[in-house]
């Protein structure tokens, strides 16, 4: 047994105690009331739970992400942190600030090492695109940045572009809609006729 | 007041005619070195005002000002038509390239090209390869393989290769110009041809250095050495000049060393040949068959005997007019008209 499920067990005994106890303590108020707690529900309860703050994570001591929070919960067990009431996370090349994405929630899965947002999800990057949906995924590892669902881009250019399906690095210098439609700026002059002007 | 105003700074303006993206099955943003380049691609269709762009792919390259419409591209609005493999706009210079099966219509001509490219600031439109413009309004068509189109001057220049056909009500070629350099202005009424010309018609084949066609006034024009070719006649001056009546024939005149000649009789192998010589000649014909010929000033006419395969001699003929009446393409009468000074006729017998 690794120590870190070592460490695991011994914080479910000792969680399972304080819970008995306090279990007991309310019985001895209350007449006949049973009240069990199973391993469902334990693995319901968050380890760690955090308030207005900041992840920061870094590679070799550059800064290459951070996520700000209203409220966090870690579950140890999943190896999952799940982000309410708003989050952001700062996306960082070199240390160098390269774009950001806001959300109502997200979950950071540690054994991927991705992390997935929903609801209202806005996405503002260094060079000036924006990106609203409802659903995205970011992947560390593969550095990609994707969505399944409905996403509106505004380029730099004002240009609007609507879809189904998006995927993109996560500086936002590549990236791909797919059923595209929309609106732009632009105007092209095409010519048509050219043997002469029309009457 | 205030809060239209930022809005109006945050939210995009979606103007009537600017670029919509109505379909594409990708869209595609890739920054390459330092280009930035959008493609679409998968059954593309933009819009812009009345004007629908559809094509396989479209391409933008955003910092070179490039937009490139690839696979079976059509552009089309109302009143005109563009189609082409590949239409590429270079913005920065003002330049449109179609290339590939090109086909432009619109409600005054339809051209067809390997490649057109658009000089805009210099609106111009050059067209090259296997080049063919239809007037359908001016019964016209306008083959080479360059076509310079000066479109504010409505003047079409066209090299390698030039022609012009001139077509019938009923679609019959009436008139073919062929020349070096064709240069056809005011929407195809005038047409002026520049060496190397030859005009076809139906029973005339005409030649020159210069030949100016001006479909108003019915005429055709030819200097620089002129020569008509009508059927056995041979028709030649300083210049010449055709009218027309519905493309057909109806006169000519030639001012200038006027020489009309043709052989005595062909069975002889051409070595007689009659002959009209003047200042001025003028041509009438009726269904573009000669029926008389007018000469004046110096007029003298030389013609030849031949009776049953034997040369008989010949006669010449001198006056201020000699008036040539044809029958069935065969001479009827020889009317001189002169001052009796100056009239003189004389035989010569076949020398022996």
């Amino acid at each position: 047994m690794s120590h870190t499920w070592s460490v695991r067990l011994f914080f479910r005994i000792w969680l399972n105690a304080v819970i008995n106890f306090g279990c007991l303590l309310s019985m001895g108020c209350q007449d006949k009331q049973e009240i069990s707690v199973g391993s469902d529900l334990l693995e319901k309860i968050p380890d760690q739970e955090g308030f207005d703050s900041v992840l920061s994570f870094t590679s070799k001591g550059v800064l290459e992400y951070e996520v700000y929070y209203s409220r966090m919960l870690r579950y140890a067990n999943k190896k999952e942190i799940h982000f309410l009431d708003g989050v952001v996370l700062y996306l960082y090349e070199k240390g160098r600030f390269q774009s950001e994405i806001k959300a109502a929630s997200g979950v950071l899965d540690e054994r991927r090492d991705e992390m997935s947002f929903s609801g209202n999800v806005h996405v503002f990057s260094v060079n000036g695109m924006k990106l609203n949906t409802e659903k995205l995924l970011w992947k560390s590892a593969l550095d990609t940045v994707t969505s399944d669902t409905f996403v509106t881009i505004i380029t730099v250019a004002q240009d609007t572009i609507h879809g189904v399906g998006f995927g993109s690095g996560s500086a936002f210098q590549n990236w791909l809609i797919e059923k595209p439609n929309g609106v732009t700026q632009k105007r092209i002059k095409l010519e048509m006729s050219n043997s002469r002007k029309e009457k | 007041m205030l809060l239209a105003i930022i809005i109006g700074l945050i939210i995009p303006v979606e103007s009537e005619e600017s670029l919509k993206l109505v379909h594409a099955d990708l869209f595609r943003r890739m920054q390459v070195k330092r280009e930035i380049v959008q493609e679409l691609s998968g059954c593309v269709k933009l819009t812009q005002g009345k004007t629908t762009i559809e094509c396989d792919k479209a391409v933008q390259r955003i910092d070179a000002q490039i937009y490139e419409l690839i696979g079976n591209v059509s552009i089309y609005d109302d009143a005109k038509q563009l189609y082409a493999d590949t239409v590429f706009v270079f913005e920065a210079e003002g330049r449109q390239v179609a290339s590939g099966n090109v086909v432009s219509i619109t409600k005054n001509d339809s051209t067809f090209a390997d490649h057109v490219t658009y000089y805009q600031d210099e609106d111009r439109a050059i067209c090259i390869g296997n080049v063919k413009i239809i007037y359908p309004e001016e019964k016209t068509v306008i083959t080479g393989n360059k076509v310079d189109n000066f479109r504010q001057d409505k003047i079409a220049e066209v090299t390698q290769s030039a022609s012009l056909i001139q077509y019938d009500t009923l679609g019959v070629a009436q008139t073919q110009i062929v020349a070096d350099t064709l240069k056809v202005s005011k929407d195809g009424d005038e047409t002026e041809a520049m060496n190397n010309v030859i005009i076809t018609k139906p029973k005339i084949k005409a030649t020159c250095d210069f030949a100016k066609y001006s479909k108003d006034l019915n005429e055709i024009v030819l200097t620089g050495t002129p020569k008509i070719k009508h059927g056995m006649y041979n028709i030649a001056g300083d210049s010449l000049k055709l009218y027309l009546a519905d493309s057909k024939l109806k006169e000519a005149f030639v001012l200038g060393n006027a020489k009309t000649s043709s052989p005595a009789d062909t069975l002889l192998g051409g070595e007689w040949e009659n002959e009209l010589t003047g200042k001025s000649m003028q041509f009438f014909f009726l269904a573009e068959d000669l029926k008389r010929i007018i000469v004046e000033m110096q007029a003298t006419s030389i013609y030849h005997l031949i009776e049953d395969d034997e040369y008989k001699g010949a006669n010449k003929l001198s006056g201020d007019q000699i008036m040539v009446e044809f029958k069935e393409s065969h001479v009827d009468k020889i009317i001189v008209k002169s001052d009796p000074d100056v009239a003189a006729g004389t035989y010569s017998p076949p020398s022996e």
